[in-house]
């Protein structure tokens, strides 16, 4: 977690990949980056993660307990899903950006909820309309606007994206 | 009309049920339901049995030769798409299709033309994987 010049945490939006700052890695496939560079780090908001999306535990840094239990032995961290790795992806590197097109509409509450507590960059070339949040809150800036309301954020994307004559 | 196909086996611990058309056979919904999970396993169980099996992810995508690609899955019994928003096109999946070939694929963004569609869903319950 870092915060920015500004000391406000959040992730930010884009959806278009020329708006990606200079200096931001654009990052497409996140099993690929997460399978060379991510870690299962031992925090709650990963913990939280695993046990949302993929119902599983948290064993070491590379691997994890799947839903079957720890009789079966823990997995490799290849074996979690891309929604889990994509949001691992975004709280592990702040400083790069995460397509978001292979993101569950189970995991866009998860991203809500994360957005408060990290910095990240995600870009998405569909409008967002299955982010949700489960307490209205959030801390997303798109399109150069900070967003506390999950409600406000959504009626700029309904009403701005893709439905302008 | 597209024929039913019933799987029932294990793999390590993990037993599954699954329920599948010939032709297109649609995954979409939630992170983590299994999705994958069930492809490898499909892939794995296909292997050991000599059933012949295309299984295409982000991973291998770009060493196909198209032509080759498509004779290969229309003479395959299964072809598995996992992480489809990445490089699926409509275009792809009706090159590939035969008579009896069960192709499946994962997607979050559905194709609205494309034609006689099963939705397909997953529920992955403790050691027990159902395909629906």
């Amino acid at each position: 977690m870092s915060i920015k010049k500004d000391g406000v945490i959040m992730i930010t939006i884009f959806d278009d990949t020329n708006q990606i700052p200079e200096g931001i890695e654009y990052v497409k496939f996140n099993d690929a980056y997460f399978g060379y560079s991510g870690i299962i780090s031992d925090n709650e908001d990963t913990r939280l993660i695993l046990k949302t999306i993929d119902k599983c535990e948290y064993n070491n840094h590379v691997s994890f307990y799947n839903r079957c239990g720890k009789d079966f032995g823990a997995l490799s961290k290849e074996h979690l899903s891309t929604g889990t790795k994509t949001l691992l992806n975004i709280i592990n590197n702040p400083d790069k950006c995460f397509d978001l097109i292979e993101l569950g509409h189970n995991a866009f509450e998860l991203l809500a909820h994360l957005s408060k507590t990290h910095d990240g960059y995600v870009y998405s070339e569909a409008p967002l309309y299955f982010l949700k949040s489960t307490d209205d809150t959030c801390s997303f800036k798109y399109k150069g606007k900070m967003y506390d309301h999950y409600f406000e954020l959504f009626d700029t994307i309904y009403y701005d994206g893709d439905f302008d004559e | 009309m597209n024929d039913i196909v019933k799987l029932n086996f294990g793999q390590k611990g993990l037993h599954i049920n699954a329920e599948l058309s010939t032709g297109y056979n649609m995954f979409m919904g939630d992170s983590g339901t299994g999705k994958s999970c069930f492809f490898n396993k499909l892939h794995s169980y296909c292997t050991s049995n000599n059933i012949p099996v295309k299984h295409i992810t982000y991973n291998n995508i770009s060493d196909i030769n198209y032509s080759d690609f498509k004779i290969k899955c229309k003479e395959s019994k299964f072809v598995i798409f996992d992480n489809g928003d990445l490089y699926l096109t409509q275009d792809l999946l009706e090159d590939i299709i035969s008579d009896d070939n069960i192709i499946l694929f994962s997607v979050k963004t559905a194709f609205p033309y494309l034609r006689s569609v099963a939705m397909r869903s997953v529920k992955f319950d403790g050691c027990e994987l159902v395909v629906f």
